[in-house]
């Protein structure tokens, strides 16, 4: 058994113990770590303790002394493969840009480190500086962060901290290039982002997070009321390669915009009549003015996107061909079929799901907006699709949710908002059938729920309380309770993955499914998620496209 | 495990408190019947003032100063990330656990007032190589206080991590106790007849340590930075000052082992292994999968 | 062309010489206000001399601010060779703005002697080397960059320089007091006027770093020194 190979995750002190007690048994043995340096004393927590014995300091010495011990900290596993009993493992070390070898521990540079920071290595007690020690037995680094919170938040990574700080010195120009460095929709996203980047914000334990969706807006708003020209930059000559984008939404276009700035043309298909996709047909006019969208939708194609509207693959034109006549295809399509409540008279007239009424009343569609309507769901779709209801002029606008407000996961403001313009909401209340006459619906059938033990993930879920059905009477109903993306179009024999949540497998190195040449991002990818995120699958996708476009022509 | 935690800072700004600028929008009575737009975004002079609310968070400059500091020249700006190829047979997993702050009962003033610390925070003051020295020191203003309370923080965990919960702050008693001859301790946590139970020959050692069944229903600052804690125990309420309190925090497994295991298929749903004792390794269902217990 | 006489002017190459520790000097030889009068932009014989000179008396104000004078009382000016009208108006509206806050200590935050204790440790601060090094990087790290090739805004740059005016203004107070005598977090707070858990933290920071250390234990509280090496360096740098 000697001789075999050790791999230890965890330096605390029961890794430690468990890596000299391997060693010692002749195994070669590798500590992985992913704290830069490796744990100090502790306290014991599993028995009280006695006489001299208060902290247990793990034998560090000898750890780092020992033949057949290899220490490896600031690790993070990126890949792991199991096969035939052993493991393969791809580990990420970072830099403590601080040569060990050479150091001699004088607290130099500790002492003139002009940053104190939060000190993590002692639970916020004291400073700690930007170069420093967590052990000094295990050695210095300099920490230096990848991104600050607000920009490792942000699902596309916006360079935040850079254009709050260029619109704080006045220049609005720098800062909108500095956003379309890595994401073309400034207006857009500024009107409708949840932005989980506020959320981060440090400032928000001091008193109120930076209001940083709003000055993303401000800057893009600032070139739209100037009527300054937004720049189109992209290379003098373009390849002769041509790449097919299915679905004209947040990740398809922003897909065929960093197409263009690396000098590949695409020709982008939209089923319905406009392009924008969830922007256009699934946020309401009131959020985002369909003008406004198309201005920024002219800007990007201008870029050297051919726009098709109105051409449904499968239907106007074979997803076959197109995979014949491009070098590359670009899969967006989003999520918009709606989930089906699964209870008794769903089909009756007078229910309509979420996603097709939003879409309707976004194309101008007269809704029938005759007494109450009932929306069903606590996310922002529902949110939304009351809010519509409410301007369309029903009478009263009933939002139902099974859990408590607390648990909507909508976002606050929205939620705020509805309540503000008059929607009532209903907490801990379940659908259970649909009641009507001759297939138009009249009312709703309900339980009252409660909420129960928290489950695994700490949510507590609601239980149904007996015999406490009612109805609620109405004509209109719109379950809004989720989506998934329509995947009819793929022909059978295409060969691509498809997981169990209905949407696209793809390789997140270059977002490429498993048939050469097709990439995907987007809701169509990820499931139902922000616009941000479809926007920033699209930018990777891109970058994989122009990877996999260049070795295949050096090939 | 990770080190990337929030910064948070210290110095105050002069433009803190400042409260966030809102954007216009428009009337709830001009929304209706139309699709106008909501939200109407900022002003200029909204922006500017907003913008420059932004604290650029503390970070490493990049400024090389160290570097120009540093006599044996071992800082390397250019050094890079390293990626790197292992292979094992076997692979042991040392779990640990985390202790997430958002758990603690918001009651409890964690973050509001300075002498509330948490049992993490009071075991590095406890290290001799700890930011203190050694000394268990108020955060209010650096005075050593003369009364500690430990209370739980947390509503109810699973068995084994109350266990591994209690068994922290008790030694922390002890040892603070030890530091602080004179001190008044108090020790109150739920759950607690089993644990003193089983543990009672080990508890002779509590030196003038009072330990009692009792949760802590509320707690109000007082003038001096002390706290005055509402204390229920056995259906009767009292109330104490104490000039520094020490939060026991609810342990559970930390996520990123929770990743691992997962990626190399295995369940960690059996958290058994937390309650054993000693440095003994525990099989998994896979023969090259071994998990150490917390010491 | 006549100008107040209350006004001393002194000569230099180039207002990139302008040392921010001059300002402190200034203020402490009896100064009420100090305007520093250089070329415009792009003008300058030694290229960006002027713009370092911003930054500089920019650095130089904040940490004034910081110690309790009014900023107004500092000022940057700029104004060609050829434009003396432009020069007799920038030094009559300072002087008159001068006149009307009256002597040092009357319109600012903290009052005489007081201000000019802080303003000498400004001064200390303004000298020693963090300070002096980032402000120095001002115009590298917004136009090429930094050491990773971060580029920098001017809000940013003010914003970091703003946290270490305030980390080496709070550190050089507590180390001047604590060179009297041994001191306790609380006493230091009160005669700083800091907050107690600041002080707190700067002093556990100084101790981790070996330049003040535990002088012992006087009830409750733990008094604090400057510990002996570091003293003789102090002493070795006033």
């Amino acid at each position: 058994m000697s001789g075999k190979r050790v791999i230890i995750f965890g330096g605390d002190p029961a890794g430690v113990a468990a890596a000299l007690e391997q060693a010692e048994a002749g195994m070669q043995v590798t500590l992985v770590e992913s704290f830069p340096g490796l744990g100090g004393e502790c306290i014991p927590q599993t028995r009280i303790i006695s006489g001299d014995d208060a902290f247990v300091d793990p034998n560090m010495e000898a750890v780092l002394r020992h033949p057949n011990i290899r220490v490896i900290d600031s690790a993070q596993v990126q890949k792991t493969v199991a096969s035939n009993g052993n493991f393969q493992l791809k580990l990420k070390r970072r830099t403590p840009r601080v040569d060990r070898e050479k150091c001699n521990d004088c607290k130099a540079c500790i002492k003139v480190c002009p940053i104190h920071m939060y000190d993590d290595f002692n639970e916020g007690v004291g400073f700690r500086t930007a170069i420093d020690y967590f052990n000094p037995r295990t050695g210095y680094n300099i920490f230096k962060e990848d991104m600050p919170i607000c920009q490792a938040t942000c699902p596309a990574n916006l360079d935040i901290r850079s254009y709050v700080g260029l619109i704080a010195d006045g220049k609005y120009a720098e800062s909108l290039a500095k956003i379309r460095e890595r994401l073309p929709f400034a207006l857009s996203i500024g009107r409708v982002c949840p932005h989980p980047c506020e959320t981060a914000c440090n400032r928000g334990y001091m008193d109120e997070p930076i209001s940083i969706c709003t000055l993303k807006r401000y800057v893009a708003d600032y070139e739209m009321k100037e009527d300054i020209k937004a720049p189109v930059e992209v290379p003098d000559e373009f390849h002769k390669e041509k790449v097919a984008i299915i679905g004209a939404g947040p990740a398809g276009l922003t897909c065929g915009y960093f197409l263009a700035k690396a000098g590949y043309k695409s020709v982008c298909f939209e089923a319905l009549p406009e392009p924008g996709g969830m922007f256009r047909y699934g946020i309401p006019e009131y959020r985002l003015p369909t003008p406004t969208l198309m201005r920024e939708i002219d800007w990007i194609c201008s870029h050297g996107i051919d726009l098709r509207c109105n051409t449904r693959i499968g239907k106007d034109i074979s997803f076959e061909q197109i995979q014949k006549d491009f070098d590359a295809v670009f899969l967006g399509v989003g999520a918009h079929l709606g989930m089906k409540l699964q209870i008794k008279g769903e089909d009756m007239k007078g229910v309509v799901d979420g996603v097709d009424f939003l879409r309707d009343a976004n194309m101008g569609k007269p809704v029938n907006a005759k007494g109450k309507v009932i929306v069903i769901g606590g996310g922002n779709v529902a949110m939304d699709a009351a809010r519509v209801s409410w301007r369309a002029g029903f009478e009263e606008v009933h939002v139902l949710y099974r859990r408590t407000k607390k648990e909507m996961p909508a976002s606050p403001w929205e939620i705020d908002a509805a309540e503000h313009e008059g929607v009532k909401f209903q907490y801990l209340v379940a659908p259970i059938e649909v009641v009507g006459e001759n297939g138009q619906m009249k009312g709703l059938k309900c339980l009252r729920m409660e909420l129960g033990e928290p489950d695994a993930s700490g949510r507590r879920r609601p239980v149904p309380v007996e015999g406490s059905e009612f109805i609620v009477e109405a004509e209109t109903l719109i379950p809004a309770i989720g989506q998934r993306p329509d995947l009819s179009f793929v022909p059978d024999g295409s060969g691509i993955d498809i997981t169990r949540w209905n949407t696209f497998a793809v390789n997140h190195s270059n977002y490429m499914t498993n048939v050469p040449g097709v990439f995907s991002a987007g809701d169509v990818e990820t499931g139902p998620d922000i616009a941000i995120k479809a926007c920033a699958g699209g930018r990777k996708a891109a970058d994989g496209i122009v990877r996999y476009l260049r070795s295949k022509r050096s090939k | 495990m990770t080190y990337e935690k929030k910064g948070r800072y210290i110095v105050e700004f002069q433009d803190i408190p400042k409260a966030r600028q809102h954007h216009i929008e428009i009337p709830v009575e001009e929304r209706i019947g139309n699709n106008n737009e909501v939200e109407l975004g900022f002003d200029e002079e909204r922006a500017l003032k907003e913008a420059k609310r932004c604290l650029s968070c503390r970070r490493c400059l990049g400024c090389a100063l160290c570097w120009a500091e540093c006599k044996p020249e071992a800082i390397n700006f250019e050094m890079q990330d390293e990626y790197l190829d292992l292979e094992a047979d076997t692979i042991i997993i040392s779990p640990g656990v985390e202790r997430p702050l958002n758990r603690v009962a918001p009651h409890l003033g964690l973050g509001k007032n300075q002498n509330v610390m948490t049992d993490l925070q009071m075991e590095r003051m406890l290290s001799q190589t700890g930011p203190s020295g050694g000394l268990v020191l108020r955060p209010y203003d650096g005075e050593i206080p003369m009364s500690v309370a430990f209370v739980q923080g947390y509503a109810s965990a699973s068995p084994q991590m109350h266990k591994s919960a209690l068994f922290l702050g008790i030694n922390e008693a002890i040892l603070v106790r030890r530091k602080l001859p004179n001190a008044q301790i108090s020790f109150f946590a739920q759950d607690l007849a089993a644990f003193m139970e089983e543990q009672k020959d080990a508890l002779k050692a509590l030196d003038k340590i009072e330990v009692r069944e009792a949760a802590v229903t509320a707690l109000e600052p007082l003038e001096s930075q002390s706290l005055q804690l509402t204390i229920g125990s056995n259906g009767s309420q009292e109330t104490k000052s104490f000039d520094l309190v020490v939060i026991l925090t609810q342990p559970q497994l930390a996520p990123d082992v929770k990743n691992l295991s997962k990626k190399l298929g295995l369940d960690m749903s059996y958290a058994s292994f937390l309650a054993q004792e000693g440095s003994g390794l525990i099989s998994t269902d896979k023969d090259t999968l071994k998990l150490t217990a917390i010491l | 062309m006549q100008y107040s006489t209350d006004i001393r002017i002194i000569r230099l190459m180039c207002t990139g010489r302008v040392d921010p520790t001059m300002l402190a000097d200034a203020f402490l030889e009896g100064a009420d206000g100090v305007v520093v009068v250089g070329c415009h932009f792009g003008d300058c014989h030694y290229i960006s001399g002027n713009y370092q000179a911003k930054v500089k008396v920019g650095l130089a104000t904040r940490a004034l601010d910081y110690a309790g004078l009014n900023p107004e009382r500092i000022s940057f000016s700029q104004c060609s060779s050829a434009e003396g009208d432009r020069f007799v108006s920038i030094i009559t509206g300072f002087d008159q703005k001068i006149k009307e806050m009256g002597p040092l200590g009357s319109a600012d935050r903290l009052p005489l002697p007081k201000l000019t204790e802080k303003i000498a440790i400004a001064k200390t601060a303004l000298g020693k080397e963090k300070l002096r090094w980032v402000v120095g990087k001002f115009t590298e790290f917004t136009t090429t960059g930094n050491k990773y090739g971060e580029k920098f805004t001017d809000h940013e740059m003010w914003r970091t320089l703003d946290t270490i005016v305030m980390d080496e203004l709070a550190t050089f107070e507590i180390l001047s007091e604590m060179q009297k005598a041994p001191a306790a977090v609380k006493d230091l707070a009160a005669r700083l006027e800091l907050p107690p858990p600041h002080v707190l933290k700067y002093v556990l920071a100084l101790q981790r770093r070996g330049i003040v250390s535990l002088a012992g234990i006087e009830g409750n509280s733990p008094l604090y020194q400057v510990a002996e090496k570091s003293a003789q360096q102090t002493a070795h740098a006033a």
